[in-house]
């Protein structure tokens, strides 16, 4: 799509709206990696009060979250949309939806990190390792959102594979320090790791939802291998 | 906030101006002047024509020098004289019949030659078939043989009663048996010119038919010979009823002949009952009998029928004609230069005068195609003209090209409000554009084109000029339309309302008689015309009812 | 689109005098489908439609050159008779047009032009007509009433009625809701839903949502060509040529 898609209509009405919506959903993007970067920082210092400020930041992503539901929601019942401007709103609700989850995920994260007193340096590591790769790709998720970039969303769906693998590392350097960690703490841990797991799913279904508006085609169910097929340049 | 209401500054003439009022009240004083001539005009002739079928009182005067005279006041003028001893005279008119005698109906008497003016009991009118009205004193009458005197007004009523019984059979045998009989023999006439003249027969079948002829007229002469006798006895049984003794006012007697007698009144013996219903019996005369008298005297039926039989006639002639070319111009010819010209022309048509389609008509159909249809038809009758000369025909036709330009204005307006919808929708569903016309245009502009015949109508009926080249003359014997075939004869001549106003009022040789008949004449013409429009407008409101959906 | 063709145009043009009007345009509308002309102003939409019933010969300067084919008939071939094509192919005005007459005799009209006088015949038919258009429930009672005493939406019915009465093959609606209320509107158009079982149905809309309601394929025309032409959901969805998409967005038109 052009840059000036959402600002080219006859009504200038509709194009504030549409602007409106995108630029709340800039926002709420820039909120998430903010909680983020929060989150990772608090398991970096150990900082249980830099934790309490994650879970704080979801009241305000839940904001935006009920914000750009009813904005959708109301250019749907006034203005009808159709083709792009359909695919548009349907694909920023879907994307409010899974930055929302994102939120809440990192929200349980930062209460599993408020909740313990002491990890050990080497799970903060794997944590950080893993985390800062999930932020990254999420980072990109959200810079191909802010460009409708249906290479940067193939490049992320191709990365499926290398995310997995980093996740099976996480898991697998956790279980490695099994013997040296509680049921609880270790359950704990894996529970965070999959948290992070799960913010790359979502980031990835992001990454979708830019092809849907882009192409009109729904990528969610199809393999990897097809998607790459589709819409890569380069292969 | 200001307020909403005028202030007194702002009600002033500038105000009054900006709303127009001053408009309102030059257009409605314009408005009340016309209704006021009109209404002045119709209600002065109404008066004067109606009026003069109301019984007036008959006065008996005396002058200063003894004579007596009886008659109707008619009228009063004053007139300014040099005189030193008065500064006007005033001269009064009455009507004193006894024409034979006096040699004028009217006579005009200074006002200081009356001494005295009286109404008796016993003055008798006696209108009669010759010679006008005759005023008087009956004394007695005989009838059949025996005599009666003043004392028995019954036997005077049974007199008149048997006249009137003679006077109609006569009427009805000279009308029915003896025209039939006319109209026979003349066919027969003609029948034989035709034979002369055909050149196909040889002198052998032209005998034969001149023999059949010849049997076929002397059994119609045989009969006409016995109905004229039966004619002969009741003019002599109608001589011989009998007669009144009537002594006029300077007491000279004479017998008046019953058989003369139209009817007998005395005026001024009736009250206002009576003379309502003589006036109504006067005023049913005046519709229904032919004219006596040079059209000074009696009804003027064939008048009503040639007008109302030319303007039916013209009807009949204009409203296709002028469909047909008011839909041929808008719908069927391009709309170009041409059609410009033919519109205008037909515009300008309705500004020419009427004298003009009276020499147009002479013209064009009275000499050339009534001269063409002789020669090629009637060739046998000439020199004698059959359709050659004026008559009913080529005075419709011509007052038909007089109103058709107004039929052809009325019924393109109508087409002209027609929706472009209406046409197309028909179209669209396979319709021929003949079929749109005829199915849904032209029942859809029938308002119009009725509108085009009022307009018409009201002008044809009021247009005397022309038709006194082509066709109207003072007295006609005969009905376009009778009782002998082929019943509708357009080759007659015919008398109209309009022209009898004219000749009547400047034509007769009795003017002060005429003038009465002039106004009454006038009053019935616009009469029927209101009547004619009434009813085309009322099948207007009609059809409009029907295709009200337009609007 | 596997469905049999009831109308195909191939390299029509009109023009009015020297202005083109219809540029080169091919098409292939299917048979008892419904199919919208969509476009914006002066984009030539319903001068097409008027091409598939000859309506435009009506127009002086008007030069045609292509063919459109009815079947497997030209229809502007010399040798057909245009009442006859005009009865296979009915049309529906903008505005409705009623003849000032009761409604039965509105219904008869294309009937006794066709002919026909058996009074059961016609009574017959009217009454199918009638309900087909979805108004006999609301006139049995009186069809001797002047048509113009009707609503606007049942007048546009009733137009409806008087054109399938003689059983057209194709029936063309030329906006037939512009001037129509919204519920009138929407009876209108499930009555269209019920005739495309019938009929091949054509109808030129301003009113996007219309078409999108209603059609089974779009053709969307712009300054006198075919853009695109496809089923409804394809154009309103995922639209192939940027014009289009940015027509049925709002972008400009």
């Amino acid at each position: 799509m052009a840059n000036d898609y959402f600002s080219s209509h006859i009504s200038e009405k509709f194009n504030e709206e549409l602007s409106q919506l995108t630029e709340q959903l800039e926002k709420m993007g820039k909120a998430v990696m903010t909680q983020f970067d929060l989150a990772l920082q608090s398991i970096e210092e150990k900082d249980p009060k830099l934790a309490k400020k994650t879970l704080k930041k979801e009241k305000i992503i839940h904001n935006y979250d009920i914000q750009i539901y009813e904005l959708g929601y109301q250019i749907m019942a006034l203005r009808s949309p159709v083709a792009g401007d359909l695919r548009a709103i349907m694909s920023i609700l879907q994307t409010t939806s899974d930055l929302e989850r994102i939120s809440d995920e990192l929200g349980k994260i930062a209460k599993a990190i408020k909740d313990k007193n002491e990890i050990p340096e080497d799970i903060i590591h794997i944590f950080l390792d893993y985390g800062n790769g999930v932020c990254d790709y999420l980072n990109r998720t959200l810079k191909a959102l802010n460009s409708y970039d249906v290479q940067a969303s193939t490049t992320i769906i191709r990365k499926k594979k290398s995310m997995n693998a980093l996740y099976l590392e996480s898991i697998q350097k956790l279980m490695a320090l099994n013997k040296t960690v509680d049921i609880d703490s270790m359950s704990s841990y894996l529970f965070i790791a999959k948290g992070l797991e799960t913010i790359a799913v979502n980031a990835r279904n992001i990454a979708k939802y830019i092809i849907f508006f882009e192409e009109g085609i729904d990528v969610r169910h199809q393999a990897r291998k097809d998607i790459i097929e589709q819409f890569s340049q380069t292969s | 906030m200001p307020s909403l209401k005028q202030t007194e500054q702002t009600r002033s003439w500038s105000q009054w101006k900006k709303n127009g009022e001053h408009w309102v009240w030059v257009n409605a004083s314009a408005v009340a002047i016309c209704l006021i001539m009109v209404i002045g005009l119709i209600g002065l002739i109404v008066v004067r024509g109606l009026g003069h079928f109301w019984v007036n009182d008959v006065q008996q005067i005396q002058l200063q020098n003894g004579t007596l005279w009886l008659g109707e006041q008619i009228d009063t003028e004053k007139s300014i004289t040099n005189d030193a001893k008065q500064k006007s005279k005033t001269q009064i008119l009455y009507k004193v019949g006894n024409r034979e005698e006096y040699s004028l109906d009217f006579k005009w008497f200074d006002g200081e030659q009356i001494k005295n003016t009286t109404k008796p009991e016993w003055v008798a009118v006696i209108e009669r078939y010759e010679w006008g009205n005759a005023y008087g004193k009956i004394t007695n009458l005989h009838w059949q043989g025996k005599t009666y005197g003043i004392n028995e007004p019954q036997a005077l009523d049974n007199a008149l009663q048997a006249v009137q019984n003679i006077r109609e059979k006569i009427h009805t045998i000279e009308k029915n048996d003896i025209g039939r009989t006319n109209y026979q023999l003349n066919e027969i006439r003609l029948e034989r010119k035709k034979i002369k003249a055909d050149n196909s027969l040889n002198e052998i079948q032209k005998n034969k038919f001149y023999a059949q002829l010849y049997h076929k007229e002397k059994k119609i002469s045989a009969h006409y010979q016995e109905i004229k006798k039966e004619l002969d006895k009741h003019h002599k049984k109608l001589e011989e009823q009998g007669y009144v003794t009537f002594v006029l006012s300077d007491n000279k007697s004479k017998q008046i002949n019953l058989g003369h007698i139209v009817r007998v009144y005395f005026p001024n013996q009736m009250d206002v009952v009576d003379r309502t219903l003589f006036y109504f019996e006067k005023l049913w005369e005046f519709i229904i009998e032919d004219p006596r008298e040079a059209n000074t005297e009696g009804g003027i039926f064939p008048a009503i029928f040639g007008t109302v039989a030319l303007v039916m006639l013209m009807t009949l002639f204009v409203t296709p004609l002028g469909i047909i070319t008011a839909i041929y111009l808008r719908e069927y010819t391009r709309q170009g230069l041409i059609v410009r010209i033919i519109r205008i022309s037909v515009n300008n048509l309705a500004g020419v005068p009427s004298i003009v389609y009276g020499v147009f008509g002479l013209g064009f159909f009275v000499y050339f195609m009534g001269g063409s249809i002789d020669e090629l038809f009637y060739s046998f009758n000439l020199p004698s003209p059959t359709f050659g000369s004026p008559n009913m025909l080529w005075a419709s036709l011509t007052l038909t090209l007089l109103t058709l330009p107004v039929v052809i204005v009325s019924t393109e307006e109508g087409l002209n409000r027609i929706p472009r919808a209406i046409r197309e929708g028909s179209l669209a569903l396979g319709s021929t554009k003949f079929e749109v016309l005829w199915r849904i245009i032209i029942p859809m502009i029938s308002p119009s084109i009725m509108t085009g015949i009022i307009l018409a109508i009201a002008r044809a009926a009021g247009e005397v000029a022309p038709l006194m080249l082509v066709g109207v003359v003072k007295l006609a014997p005969d009905l376009v339309i009778d009782g002998n075939a082929p019943f509708i004869h357009l080759d007659r001549q015919f008398m109209h309302l309009g022209f009898h106003i004219f000749d009547v009022g400047f034509q007769s040789p009795n003017i002060e008689a005429a003038q009465p008949l002039v106004y009454a004449t006038a009053a019935l013409l616009i009469f029927i015309i209101l009547l004619l429009n009434i009813t085309t407008i009322i099948i207007r409101n009609n059809l409009r009812e029907k295709y009200k959906a337009l609007e | 689109m596997a469905a049999p063709i009831a109308l195909t145009t191939k390299n029509w043009c009109l023009k009015y005098g020297k202005t083109e009007a219809l540029k080169n345009l091919n098409i292939e509308i299917p048979e008892k489908k419904v199919t919208a002309f969509i476009g914006p102003s002066g984009c030539g939409k319903s001068t097409f439609l008027r091409c598939f019933n000859r309506m435009n010969d009506l127009i002086d300067n008007v030069s045609v050159e292509g063919k459109i084919m009815l079947y497997d008939e030209d229809i502007y071939d010399p040798r057909v008779d245009i009442s006859i094509l005009r009865q296979s192919v009915g049309l529906v005005f903008q505005k409705p047009n009623p003849f000032p007459k009761s409604i039965f005799e509105n219904v008869a009209y294309g009937l006794r032009i066709q002919g026909k006088k058996n009074k059961t015949e016609l009574q017959d038919t009217v009454e199918w007509a009638l309900k087909n258009a979805n108004l006999w429930n609301e006139v049995h009672n009186r069809l001797n009433d002047n048509s113009l005493s009707l609503s606007g939406g049942q007048q546009q019915r009733l137009v409806i009625a008087r054109a399938i009465a003689v059983k057209p093959q194709v029936m063309l609606l030329d906006e037939p809701t512009s001037a129509l209320d919204p519920l009138s509107t929407l009876k209108i158009e499930e009555l269209i839903l019920q005739l495309k079982q019938d009929y091949t149905v054509v109808i030129v809309t301003h009113n996007m949502q219309q078409a999108a309601r209603v059609s089974d394929y779009t053709a969307f025309l712009y300054l006198g060509e075919l853009i695109e032409f496809n089923e409804t959901t394809k154009i309103f969805s995922t639209p192939k040529e940027k014009q289009t998409e940015d027509y049925i967005t709002g972008r400009f038109g």
